[in-house]
């Protein structure tokens, strides 16, 4: 097989890359229409329809009331699937159930189902309680989360562009102008697809992915400083080398850091929340950031190793043709 | 060094995480002592769950109130049919006057003006409740018609495993003062009476072009904390303080109280006294103060809420369990500690007792950790939690890249002393790269970000500057431990380079 040049690898690294954002926007952009937005928001930013029942009595002839068994007959016999299940209770006697459906859920459906279990109620408790209290234990209401958690993802969305410049500025004051602009490259090449991935593969968008982005940025501009890092102290040892034997002599000597570092992390995500799931004996709080941390982690690999001594040598080239163009003039 | 020395500081580190441990873990029976202060730190939203309430805006009222209010008054039942409209989606009654507005003579239809201004108040509250700084909080629309405010009920380790409502009085206090007044509508003003009338209020607000003026005296208010008092700052402007005093010397006794809206914020003047500073201090709980400073700022800013929204009560604050049940705090502790332990013995298979010196980094770490987050009182989630892991794992990983360092010194024949000076030489710049990153990225975090962000980032702060702190222990404890050993490669694991006799 042909060995393939620089401007090649970068081009194909690029049609990939491309290929990833342009499905991510696609998608996102039809999901935006379709269903609950550009991003499957969950948790604090998520909107969902909800069954609520409120109630105070929890024994009938000396029986556990089962409220929960009546809801859970009622959506059956509705065909209706929720999600989510929040147990709570007031100080004053007031306990509450509440199931959370997804917005695409059929609203004769759930209201059926709402029918049925105050029916059901009533029914049970006839002689228990003033029916007026009865008639409104169930009711179905329609939640946007995203509204006010618009300000949260914004504050995220600040705090993620203010650490980028951070690195930019660092990099130049370490580096060169070509470093920076290669390390600001990367971080916002890695931010797009992991937006991109998330919008694909519908990993819910909750607060944890926001600390993620910012861990993907940290491990993105990790790796990069080290790469360059090794550029620079090779470039001292060999000063005969080209930019292209440069960075891939350095990318080969950093490829285990970048490849251990994300790996360190991705494996600490995965026992992590693996255990947290299985002793907890409940997927709900866990899978949601293990899968944001493999996303994260894998790109920040895909970033550093592959594309990052590409990005470098196509930037220094650049900047090689933009200093030679004075000089040119100067000879004219 | 000796290795009577070597052995008494390293005694004296292993007694310290020991005793540190103990006070972390144990509560000990005696009048008077602080319980373990483990138990004591505030756990986030899936930890403790979380507390809710569902505001209704002014002029909207619920289906089952309607109808208990009516229930068996005709007069009542009359009022309430020509004052409200069902809206039948929704369950809701709301009265007309808030669908309609009279536009050049004619009535038209505003629902759509009243249900924008409701969803204006819901981005107003979620900037609001961002700044109170819990590690999770939600503002949603309900039914177009309804605010539903969700913030964690921090609850601690007893807190969350026993349902009983006097051991929870505290939190619940706490919570519902935030939700009580972070949520209150309205300008600032200041009047003669606690009970608010239309003609108490001791500024007149003339200006028709600014009828808001009032507002304009305050610069910010913040929290005010120094050797154990807590208070709450305002900062006037120069005319606030000037026509402040003009208020307050207007008359010779009496007090007067500072409102927002029809809420009197519990901040009292007495009258006759003038004021000597622009900067006023009124003492309260931190807490509180942080409402206050909150609900003014935003006040002041002229971020002003357009519906007066419902009280809250002991029976619509509702308290919900953790989703994935009340165990998971238990779940999550343990998987903390298994991370821990492996962290601290896996290096010891492959480096020997130089992985027992990383160790012992790996417990003054997590120890360091705890305090940090009971002193600061940070609200641990699941993710934040993951954050200060990823701390363990930044100090791991820069000792291996270091130790990796040093062993490759040891290859070329070198000795441990000149390949240790070396390993940390060559790698220093790395390390430093590495934790000047996440330094700066984790302030930025804290303090740009808002809730479950804002929380990491403080952790992830903690973590770093501990990592590196204890980046450069490991090398003096190296040192220090390694004088006991006789063999100093068998001390790291590293295979001696054997010199060739010619």
């Amino acid at each position: 097989m042909t060995k393939l040049n620089s401007s090649a690898k970068l081009r194909v690294i690029a049609i990939i890359s491309c290929a990833i954002i342009i499905i991510g926007m696609a998608l996102g952009t039809v999901f935006h229409f379709v269903s609950n937005g550009f991003f499957n928001y969950g948790g604090e930013y998520a909107s969902y329809k909800s069954v609520t029942v409120s109630y105070s009595l929890v024994e009938v002839n000396g029986e556990n009331f089962d409220v929960e068994g009546i809801c859970t007959a009622a959506f059956d016999e509705a065909g209706v699937k929720y999600y989510a299940k929040m147990n709570g209770s007031a100080l004053r006697d007031v306990k509450q159930v509440e199931y959370r459906f997804a917005t695409s859920e059929n609203d004769e459906a759930l209201n059926a189902a709402v029918e049925a279990i105050n029916k059901k109620i009533s029914e049970d408790l006839s002689g228990y309680l003033n029916p007026d209290v009865i008639k409104s234990v169930a009711r179905l209401s329609e939640n946007d989360g995203l509204l006010g958690g618009g300000f949260a993802l914004w504050r995220a969305a600040v705090a993620l562009a203010v650490i980028v410049v951070a690195q930019l500025i660092y990099t130049m004051i370490r580096f060169r102008f070509s470093a920076a602009f290669t390390a600001i490259a990367m971080d916002l090449h890695n931010i797009v697809i992991f937006a991109a991935v998330l919008a694909i593969c519908r990993i819910p968008v909750t607060s944890a992915a926001m600390v993620f982005a910012v861990l993907l940025t940290l491990v993105t501009a990790i790796g990069v400083t080290f790469t360059l890092e090794r550029i620079r102290r090779n470039a001292k040892e060999n000063t005969n080398l080209s930019v292209e034997d440069l960075a891939s002599l350095s990318a080969r000597q950093t490829v285990k850091t970048n490849v251990a570092l994300p790996a360190l992390l991705a494996v600490v995500a995965v026992l992590f929340f693996v255990a947290v799931a299985v002793s907890a004996l409940s997927l709900i709080p866990a899978l949601v950031p293990m899968l944001l941390a493999l996303v994260a982690f894998a790109i920040a690999v895909y970033g550093n190793v592959v594309l990052m001594p590409q990005l470098y040598i196509f930037i220094k080239n650049i900047g090689k043709k933009l200093a030679a163009k004075p000089s040119k003039k100067q000879g004219n | 060094m000796g290795k009577v020395k070597s052995a008494i500081i390293t005694a004296l580190l292993v007694a310290a995480i020991i005793v540190l441990t103990l006070f972390a873990t144990i509560s000990f029976g005696v009048s008077g002592a602080n319980d373990a202060f483990m138990i004591n730190i505030p756990f986030g939203r899936e930890l403790s769950g979380d507390m809710s309430v569902t505001f209704y805006p002014e002029g909207v009222i619920a289906e089952a109130k309607y109808e208990s209010d009516t229930y068996e008054n005709d007069e009542k039942a009359k009022e309430y049919q020509d004052k409200y409209t069902y809206i039948e989606s929704a369950h809701l009654y709301v009265e007309k006057d808030k669908l309609t507005e009279t536009v050049d003579g004619k009535q038209v239809d505003a629902t759509d003006k009243f249900i924008q201004s409701i969803k204006s108040d819901a981005e107003l509250l979620s900037a609001r409740f961002g700044e109170k700084g819990y590690s999770s909080y939600s503002v949603a629309v309900v039914n177009d018609y309804l605010i539903k405010v969700s913030i964690p009920s921090t609850f601690n380790y007893v807190q969350s495993q026993i349902d009983d409502v006097n051991l929870r009085n505290n939190a619940y206090a706490v919570a519902s003062h935030a939700l009580n007044y972070i949520t209150v509508e309205g300008a600032l003003s200041i009047r003669s009476e606690s009970t608010y009338s239309d003609t108490n209020a001791l500024y007149k607000e003339l200006d028709k072009n600014n009828p808001y003026k009032f507002n304009s005296f305050f610069k910010g208010a913040s929290v005010f904390q120094r050797s154990g008092t807590t208070a709450l700052k305002i900062d006037l402007t120069d005319e606030g303080f000037e026509e402040l005093n003009k208020i307050l010397t207007g008359s010779s006794e009496g007090t007067a109280y500072l409102y927002a809206g029809k809420t009197s914020l519990n901040l009292t003047f007495t009258m006759g006294t003038a004021l000597t500073e622009k900067t006023l201090y009124f003492q309260s709980a931190r807490d509180s103060s942080e409402d206050y400073a909150i609900l003014i700022n935003s006040i002041a800013h002229g971020k002003m809420l357009q519906n007066a929204l419902s009280d809250i009560n002991n029976e619509n604050v509702i308290m919900s369990s953790p989703v994935a049940g009340k165990n998971v705090a238990i779940a999550v502790g343990v998987v903390v500690l298994l991370t821990v332990l492996l962290a601290a013995g896996l290096p010891i298979i492959k480096y020997k007792l130089l992985g027992l010196v990383n160790a012992l980094m790996v417990l003054t770490y997590s120890i360091a950790m705890l305090i940090a987050i009971y002193l600061i009182g940070i609200e641990l989630t699941l993710v934040g939690l993951f954050a200060a892991v990823l701390g363990l794992a930044i100090l791991s990983f820069s000792n291996f890249f270091t130790f990796e360092a040093v062993r490759r010194e040891t290859a070329l024949g070198r000795t441990i002393e000149s390949s240790v000076k070396l390993g940390y030489k060559k790698s220093m710049l790395g390390i430093i790269d590495i934790h000047v990153i996440l330094i700066v990225a984790a302030i930025v975090m804290t303090l740009v970000g808002v809730g479950e962000l804002s929380a990491c980032g403080l952790i992830f702060l903690i973590g770093s500057i501990a990592s590196f702190a204890l980046y450069w222990f490991t090398r003096f404890m190296w040192y220090v431990i390694s004088s006991l050993s006789n063999n100093k490669f068998a001390f790291c694991g590293y295979a001696r380079e054997v010199e060739e006799d010619d």
